[in-house]
């Protein structure tokens, strides 16, 4: 209770105590994991402990390397709920006819990811993600967009749209609107409502409905009401002058669609690749809806570069935005969040988000020995051990002959970064439908998804390093028959280091634990492999491990 | 920069334990979700013959003798049924209509699908609340709580002791000591290798002797225990879970009973699987509600079989019903009230609670006694899941602080 203590003597006084800080390896791996979901090498542990200040270069260089980009695009895909594949949404029939069903779905989720990391990675103020017309394609978006891609180019290319839709960045993203669908009723509601959600932090769906009284099934009451009613117009005022900026973009594009559209020889055009989600002539006809004139807080807009300006131009869009990366580096509920001193850092940097990241992740209560432990969310732990065994739990779920079956084939699945065949909400994830939020606490499910994982990795590490030690990872100090005790327990002593980052002596205290489930194991087993195995898998769900 | 409430938060989402920790509840529960919409009027809110209402009278074929729309009373509770398109619905009916509890007229305060079903199911406007389920199945000896095979469950504070089948029911997948199929060209084949039993034990030891005290080390600390039951436990009951897209309302009803009878849990959430969101073709309505009630019926019998209804409570609900009148492309949108059924547990049926106009708005009803009245006030969602607490044997109060329970469910 040493924490609350802190809490009370902050509260009460008003001034910042002196904060207990983790030792500085402890604080190296919980920067690390936050910033890139891997562990700090070896090096870099005894690096911050002969030299504590020496985390403020490492974080630097964290942020330059690219599994941070991963952290800025998973943390985006939890504020979009852009990772949706158990709501598969456009079918690989057409140019993508061989493509697989995850190929697609990953590709229209990853493109408005793959364009807020480029922004954030290259230091460009972040509020441009809500200005220009470029986007980022791969070759399958290439033609599900119908934008050019450069076949001896990188994997992810920057292009621009040609289809006169407004220069708004993320606001004319295809990927957001596939996903952020409209009823023919909604009038694009739900998308003004998710933009205000996500960029403003305005989230309208806590507040309840006050229809009480008021005949909705009378056309013209209903818009009398939205204009006149109190209880109506504190959400309709709001959104509706923004969901008529809309008014460009189909509703919705259903994959039934796509489906009959090429069965029927694609008379539709708007139906095949590449899809025609955007029409400019659409622009400008909301008020078919009797919606009101477009704006936003009063302020007159005529398009949605207008709304990306305007948007910008918010106080509430920095703070939100230090909320939204302080609630996922600091696994907190963003309304918790004291934004105030982050929004200050965040704006002085000229919104360079790693200036953001970097002050998130050495606040000194994420770095305080009370504050919480922070929960590895599945994305994270698929990147540990890959980075630490070279491992990715992947699979193959499809069954044979799926290619000229219906539905086609899904294609390999990263069983920790999927929901329709793996394990990521099991795991703590979010499905980015269903389940919005994620679990930052242990769970009994994700306890078994992660000794899987680790089972797995386990195995094929040991495998492995001990096949070919030229390349060896984990296993460096001892061979396939080795049983000498003064190397065994100096390769366990590297194990703890490299994988949990303790450093224990060769002999007596914590390490006699390791030695016995070794030794034990081996007794049982006759093969110091297995032994192996079994105490690289405990290392991997260590608590130390899975929490940091 | 934190908030000392958000770092308090933290710790205490962990060591969240329910007042009622020591005592178990006293019923287990099924809660059936039609997520997506469900039409009342296709059978538990009648509003044929009204000119303000567009129900499934609109659909009937003529030429049809037994497509005929028509009210039946079924232990004082009238319904809406149709022997060509959902005679599944009469069959429940008539089997357990005096097991049966009809609630119509909730008012969901919201007509966004995901809005409406955080308050249809947690009673409140936070999407971190704990839900009926989750709350339901707190207290006793199970390895989990509540499981959800619905994908939609929201576990809140209580995640460490709840569980997901995953959307296809994969956790079985993952318990199954088959592996898993390496994608082609990989170096490395599943499983990459299997630790026995002996193994399995040693490494729970030296885990648990390397965990410490904090909240999230004792969180963990149960988390394995569970899990470790889970594993010895789970797999012969979801013998008949399928696996993948195949999944049916049918399937994992079994699956919900075979979970509570083999005391896995004390509560199951599953989704009914069915198309209910008709924007376009309101007539989808009629297979979504045969499909409902065929399984429902199922897991009902399955429930009487094994001698579990009087102990279980059944609660069947849609986020949200549909607008009175269909649009342009012959569907519905969306419309602001739902209904729920309450079946077994002991409980009084044959009776209906609440009621909406002619134009499917919520009527006062007096919530002591669930009867409308004047006098009373609109029967909310808050309300509902008050009183389904009460049912379970749990204090609303403890979570719905300050909401009247709807009565005499």
């Amino acid at each position: 209770m040493r924490f609350a203590w802190l809490a009370l003597i902050v509260a009460c006084s008003g001034e910042p105590a002196a904060v207990d800080l983790l030792p500085p390896a402890d604080r190296a791996i919980r920067v690390s994991m936050a910033v890139r979901g891997v562990r700090p090498t070896v090096a870099e542990l005894d690096r911050v402990r002969r030299d504590p200040a020496a985390l403020d270069a490492l974080v630097d260089a964290w942020i330059e390397d690219p599994r941070f980009e991963e952290t800025v695009r998973d943390l985006h895909a939890e504020v979009l709920w852009l990772r949706t594949d158990t709501q598969p949404t456009l079918p690989p029939v057409g140019p993508l006819a061989g493509r697989t069903r995850g190929e697609v779905q990953s590709a229209i989720a990853e493109g408005p990811l793959q364009r807020i990391a480029s922004v954030v990675t290259r230091g460009r103020p972040y509020r441009e993600l809500l200005s220009t017309n470029e986007t980022m394609v791969n070759e399958v978006l290439a033609d599900v967009y119908g934008l050019p891609w450069d076949p001896a180019g990188p994997d992810w290319q920057v292009a621009r749209w040609t289809d006169g839709r407004p220069a708004a960045g993320l606001l004319s993203e295809n990927g957001l609107w596939l996903r952020h669908i409209s009823s023919d009723t909604n009038h694009h509601r739900a998308r003004a409502a998710a933009v205000l959600r996500v960029f403003l932090c305005d989230d309208l769906s806590g507040r309840d409905l006050g229809v009480l009284g008021i005949d909705l099934t009378a056309a013209d009451a209903v818009v009398d009401a939205v204009s006149t009613q109190p209880a109506c117009t504190g959400c309709h005022d709001l959104l509706d002058p923004v969901a008529g900026l809309f008014w460009g973009y189909k509703r919705y594009i259903l994959r039934s669609e796509v489906s009959d559209a090429y069965r029927a020889g694609c008379l539709d055009d708007d139906y095949c690749y590449p899809i025609g989600l955007y029409d400019p002539e659409r622009e400008g006809q909301w008020h078919e809806a009797e919606l009101p004139p477009t704006g936003l807080g009063g302020r007159s807009l005529v398009d949605l570069a207008d709304l990306g300006a305007a948007i910008v131009a918010d106080p509430a869009f920095g703070a939100c935005t230090a909320r939204r990366f302080a609630g996922y580096l600091w696994q907190v509920d963003p309304d918790d969040v004291d934004v105030a001193p982050l929004a200050v850092v965040f704006e002085r940097a000229n919104q360079d988000a790693r200036a953001l990241v970097k002050a998130i992740v050495l606040d000194p209560a994420f770095l305080a020995a009370s504050a919480p432990r922070q929960v590895v969310r599945p994305e994270q732990y698929a990147r540990m051990l890959e980075d630490l065994t070279g491992f990715r739990w992947t699979a193959d779920p499809d069954p044979p002959g799926c290619a000229d079956a219906f539905p086609t084939c899904w294609g390999t699945v990263d069983l920790l970064n999927d929901d329709l065949y793996g394990f990521r909400l099991l795991a703590g994830g979010i499905d980015g439908y269903a389940v919005r939020r994620p679990t930052h606490a242990p769970t009994p499910t994700q306890v078994l998804v992660f000794e899987r994982a680790a089972v797995e990795a386990a195995g094929f590490v040991v495998a492995r390093d001990l096949a070919d030690p030229a390349s060896a990872r984990l296993l460096r100090l001892v061979g396939p028959d080795t049983v000498n005790e003064v190397a065994v327990r100096a390769q366990i002593a590297a194990l703890h280091h490299r994988i949990l980052g303790e450093v224990l002596a060769p002999y007596g205290g914590a390490i006699e634990d390791s030695v016995d489930l070794w030794t034990d194991a081996l007794g049982r087993h006759g093969r110091p492999s297995a032994a192996w195995q079994l105490l690289v898998a405990a290392l991997l769900v260590d608590a130390r491990a899975v929490t940091y | 920069m934190w908030t000392r409430r958000a770092m308090l938060a933290g710790t205490a989402g962990l060591l969240a334990l329910p007042r009622w920790a020591s005592a178990s509840t006293s019923k287990r529960l099924v809660l059936v979700l039609a997520s997506g919409g469900w039409d009342v009027t296709y059978a538990l809110d009648p509003k044929l013959g009204l000119p303000s209402v567009e129900g499934p009278e609109v659909d009937e074929d003529p030429s049809d003798p037994l497509d005929r729309e028509a009210i039946r009373t079924f232990s004082g509770i009238p319904i809406v049924t149709n022997a060509r398109r959902r005679p599944a619905v009469s069959a429940f009916f008539e089997a357990y209509g005096r097991r049966t509890t009809v609630v119509n007229g909730v008012y969901t305060a919201s007509l966004s699908h995901e809005a409406a079903l955080v308050r249809a199911l947690t009673g409140t406007s936070d999407v971190s609340a704990p839900d009926l389920a989750a709350i339901a199945g707190q207290g006793g000896d199970h390895p989990l709580a509540s499981v959800d095979l619905s994908g939609q469950a929201f576990f809140g504070p209580y995640a460490s002791r709840c569980g997901r089948l995953g959307h296809g029911g994969q956790l079985k997948l993952l318990l199954e000591r088959r592996g898993f199929v390496a994608p082609e060209g990989a170096e490395f084949q599943y499983p990459t290798w299997t630790p026995n039993d002996a193994d399995r034990a040693a490494m729970a030891a030296y885990l648990a002797r390397r965990t410490g005290t904090s909240a999230v080390d004792l969180a963990l600390r149960e988390s394995r225990i569970r899990a470790a039951r889970i594993r010895e436990e789970l797999p012969s009951a979801v013998q008949d879970l399928v696996v993948g897209e195949g999944a049916r309302l049918i399937s994992d009803g079994k699956t919900a009973v075979d979970l509570l009878q083999a005391g896995i849990c004390r509560s199951v959430s599953i989704d009914s699987r069915a198309h209910w969101d008709t924007h376009a073709d309101n007539a989808q309505q009629h297979v979504a509600w045969q499909s409902l009630f065929t399984g429902l019926t199922r897991l009902v019998d399955g429930l009487v079989d094994r001698g579990m209804l009087e102990d279980t409570v059944v609660v069947v609900l849609s986020e949200m019903t549909r607008t009175p009148v269909r649009n342009r492309e012959a569907g519905k949108d969306h419309w602001p009230t739902t209904s729920a059924l309450v079946v077994g547990g002991g409980l009084d049926g044959g009776r209906v609670l609440g009621g909406t106009t002619d134009r499917l708005d919520a009527t006062p009803v007096d919530l002591r006694t669930g009867q409308r009245d004047s006098r009373g006030e609109i029967l909310r969602y808050d309300h509902l899941v008050a009183g389904l607490l009460e049912v379970l044997d749990v204090d609303p109060a403890a979570h719905l602080p300050g909401v009247v329970p709807l009565g005499n469910l």
